[in-house]
């Protein structure tokens, strides 16, 4: 049978997180430990899973991509798939597969099954699996204190084609994988309903999650094996300690939760963790991979040699720099604004859906265009060169998602309105040519300077015409460890030298 | 290219007193100066042959109507001219070329905007246009990128721009018609509040109302109108289009405006003018920002690049000083009703040549330039007008 394994993997942390005491504080009730991490309000699962999705392609040509499959219990639109999004983000070929896999929690593990059976059945050799999700807890609930939003993604790929691209091998061989499929009323939403409900607790943990994650965990355990890696996500510590127990699995085996640093972060946690795991995991070891809800899934993996001559070659993503390169929101005003718990009525913002499509190559995938006649990169494209003029056709040009701040102002004025938070907006030089004007997002406005050295990540930008306008945004490009706490309300005006 | 030098002559000029004129629309405005600018001339309304008028803003009048309605003028062409906030200064343009053409006798150019009328902060937003994804900076935004680059490179600083903002707003005091007529401490426009950094509120023109008009004939008729011998000659006019997407371009340095180099040395060669810094006796330049007006020393010649505030500091832009820029208060004071600005700037240098400004009046004036900027540095429109007798 045709060997199926990970050839990359990649994981996104949203930059902000809320110290649970705040939430606490808010609501004048316990508070839970640690923090959790908040997606900006231009961020989505979308989003979120499209910056997992190009660190774990980072090294795979995107026209070997055979296969996008998202899985989320918050996709953006009810009625339109984000893996052909996230597809063409990634710039993949239009004779591929996706494929959107939502209301369950367990889409990210179910997505793995999938994606390596059809690789098994011959008819893709590389598929990317993404998860992300940022779910909403009601306020003053324990689930607003204990969800966290983050975004995980895998490329799974034939042992064949890691061979024939120049790899000795998979960094990761998935062994086996099984499933269950169970019903019980545990954690829910509609369509009319914003806040996830749920059944009582208790009884779904012990009769619907942990049964469900033992009996799937057990099916790819049967030869008795012990996995010297255990990623089990978890409603919550305690969940995850009784299922480990029931399956005899040594603590010190178990994968962190992130509970404390990110929080639950539903779908994507298999992936999240996994991305944890693998940053510690030598060859021989054992890894085994649970997603629960309404049913589970699980999946036995072995790591191989490959996998650090991976790790030197960018493919293989890492967690903890994510988790520790963050800044602290000041209040829980600040979380309920980009949660839009409470939202300003603001000038809605304009958009054309045909316009919108018709740019698509450059707002998606990022191309720009480089002068046949003097060779400038240059963004946007157009019929002819801005620089010397040049009728075109013109080359079409990748742009680099990384450069330095050319200059900058922090705009108080949107749209006939004075904002106390402004919007820095940026002049970025791009590596390798190219030059992009741009929001910064992420960051304090104070932070800001001329060479500062930004990525580009993808956000979405506004609903104008009442669909996600998807685009680029700038933020500093930052170094493991560094953060920032973000400025009081109000604060407003500063900068540096003010 | 022959031109349009010594071919043209301004009449007559008129302009409403700039502020925020909730009780007037733009009818009232456009009125008010063009009646004026009639006056001045010594003509009737109906001795006027064809219209311009600058207009920018979708909500003030969607065609030439924008000033054959308000006056009444029918039966005759009248086109609304747009190019960004050098709109203005556009429309007096087309009607000098008019004249230049002899085909048109008496040219009316006039501008108008009423911006209090949309509320907000800032310039009105612009709904239904523009790119669902490409930025929408605010104005003063796109002149703060340039700000933030110089800073970088000269070393400049807020109270660099602070200096603008003081020396416009002590020149403004002494202006009937200007919106702020107060005087300013370089503390005080530093400590303004931010609107787009580094710029603060005293860095940036106010949004107000107006309007301005302009009387064009050909020298020979101007001779005998109100003014006879003491007509004023246009020298030069020419106008410079660059992108509107400035902060993509690659070769944009940000540390000046290519629309006004352009504009520039055009206008100067038209006119013969060799050394502006010498040869021009006052200027009237787009002072939208603080920062603009720097770099416009810089673009237009009077100082070297990197020189502007060197040239600021010592006082040579102040009245009495080698070169005075914006004696009038300009943007800063008279705040920038769009479509209307280009065209103060002549009726402005007009007076100024004459001898008969309404605010600081600079001596032994026989060179002026007025200078129009609009969009992110995009477009510019640069004239020079001449004394009848030199």
């Amino acid at each position: 049978m045709t060997e199926v394994g990970i050839f990359g993997i990649g994981a996104y942390v949203p930059y902000w997180r809320l110290d649970r005491s705040i939430i606490g504080r808010a609501w004048g009730i316990p508070a839970m430990r640690g923090e959790r991490a908040v997606a900006s309000a231009d961020e989505d699962a979308l989003t979120m899973a499209v910056e997992a999705a190009l660190e774990a392609t980072a090294g795979v040509s995107p026209a070997d991509i055979d296969g996008v499959i998202f899985a989320s219990t918050t996709a953006p639109y009810r009625e339109k798939q984000s893996a052909a999004t996230i597809a063409t983000v990634l710039d993949c070929r239009k004779d591929i597969l996706t494929i959107d896999l939502g209301d369950s929690l367990r889409g990210a593990t179910t997505a793995i099954r999938i994606a390596c059976d059809t690789i098994r059945a011959g008819s893709a050799s590389v598929v990317v699996v993404c998860a992300a999700d940022m779910r909403q807890g009601e306020p003053e609930s324990a689930y607003e204190q204990m969800f966290g939003d983050a975004g995980g993604a895998v490329v799974l790929a034939s042992a064949e084609w890691a061979t024939g691209h120049g790899f000795a091998s998979l960094p990761v061989r998935v062994l086996t994988a099984a499933g269950v499929a169970d019903e019980i009323i545990g954690p829910w939403r509609d369509e009319s309903q914003r806040y996830v409900r749920s059944f009582e607790a208790k009884v779904d943990t012990q009769f619907g999650y942990a049964k469900q994650a033992v009996a799937a965990a057990s099916r790819v355990l049967d030869h008795g094996r012990k996995p010297s890696k255990a990623v089990i996500p978890a409603p919550d510590p305690r969940a995850q300690a009784a299922v480990a127990s029931k399956l005899d699995i040594p603590r010190e085996t178990l994968q962190d939760l992130y509970f404390d640093t990110i929080g639950n972060t539903g779908t994507a946690a298999p992936l999240v963790m996994l991305a944890g795991a693998l940053e510690t995991a030598a060859a021989g070891d054992t890894v085994l991979v649970v997603g629960a809800g309404d049913g589970a899934d699980a999946i036995l993996m072995e790591v191989s040699p490959a996998l650090e001559k991976a790790r030197g070659s960018g493919t293989i993503g890492t967690l903890t720099p994510k988790i520790q390169a963050r800044g602290q929101l000041a209040s829980y005003e600040s979380y309920a604004r980009s949660r839009r718990l409470v939202e300003r009525e603001r000038a809605p913002m304009w958009s054309s859906a045909v316009t919108y499509w018709r740019d698509i190559p450059m707002e998606l995938p990022l191309y720009g265009m480089t002068c046949r006649q003097c060779g400038t990169v240059q963004y946007p494209t157009g019929r002819r060169c801005m620089e010397c003029s040049a009728p075109g056709p013109h080359e079409q040009t990748k742009l680099a998602r990384r450069g330095r701040v050319f200059t900058f102002t922090l705009d108080h004025l949107v749209l006939g309105e004075y904002w106390n938070e402004p919007k820095p907006r940026a002049v970025v030089d791009l590596k390798g040519g190219g030059r992009l004007f741009c929001e910064l997002t992420d960051c304090d406005p104070s932070e800001v300077t001329v060479e500062m050295p930004v990525e580009l990540t993808f956000r979405c930008l506004h609903e104008g015409a009442g669909f996600r306008n998807y685009y680029w945004k700038g933020r500093p490009l930052r170094t493991p460890g560094a953060g920032g706490s973000e400025p009081a309300v109000g604060a407003g005006t500063s900068a540096k030298g003010s | 290219m022959p031109g349009i030098k010594d071919r043209v002559a301004v009449a007559g000029v008129g302009y409403t007193r700039y502020g925020e004129r909730w009780e007037s629309d733009a009818e009232d405005l456009l009125v008010e100066a063009v009646d004026e600018a009639c006056a001045d001339a010594g003509i009737e309304q109906s001795d006027i042959d064809a219209i311009w008028v600058g207009i920018f803003y979708p909500f003030s009048g969607m065609a030439g109507t924008g000033a054959a309605d308000p006056l009444k003028i029918f039966g005759k062409p009248a086109t609304r001219v747009e190019n960004y906030c050098a709109s203005g200064m556009d429309a007096f343009r087309n009607a000098c070329y008019a004249v230049a053409s002899g085909v048109v006798d008496v040219a009316l150019a006039c501008g108008v905007e009423k911006i209090t009328d949309q509320g907000g902060t800032g310039l009105p937003a612009i709904g239904g246009r523009g790119h669902p994804v490409m930025p929408t900076p605010s104005a003063p935004a796109m002149f703060a990128l340039a700000a933030t680059r110089s800073f970088h490179v000269h070393g400049w600083t807020k109270e660099d721009l602070a200096q603008v903002a003081v020396k416009n707003h002590a020149n403004g005091v002494h202006h009937p018609k200007a919106h702020f007529r107060r005087a300013i401490t370089v503390e005080q426009a530093v400590s303004a509040p931010i609107v787009a950094w580094p710029l603060g509120r005293f860095d940036c023109c106010a949004v107000s109302d107006g309007a301005a008009a302009v009387i064009i004939t050909r020298p020979e008729t101007a001779k005998n109108l109100a003014h006879a011998d003491d007509f004023v000659r246009v020298k030069a006019n020419a106008l410079a289009v660059h992108t509107a997407w400035p902060m993509f371009k690659s070769s944009m340095d940000y540390l000046g405006f290519p629309a006004t180099r352009d504009a520039a040395a055009l206008a100067y060669e038209e006119a013969g003018v060799k050394d502006p810094a010498r040869e021009i006796s006052f200027a009237e330049v787009h002072d939208c920002f603080t920062i603009t007006e720097i770099l416009n020393y810089q673009d237009l010649g009077f100082c070297k690049e990197g020189e502007g505030v060197h040239l600021l500091r010592e006082g040579q832009t102040s009245p009495g000083g080698s070169i005075p820029v914006n004696v009038s208060g300009g943007l800063k004071c008279f705040g920038h009703p769009i479509g209307s600005t280009g065209c103060r700037m002549i009726v402005e240098s007009t007076k100024q040549l004459q001898g008969r400004a309404d605010g600081v009046q600079v001596a032994d004036a026989t060179l002026g330039l007025a200078h129009n900027l609009g969009g992110p540095g995009a477009v510019c429109s640069v004239t020079i007008l001449g004394r009848n007798d030199v």
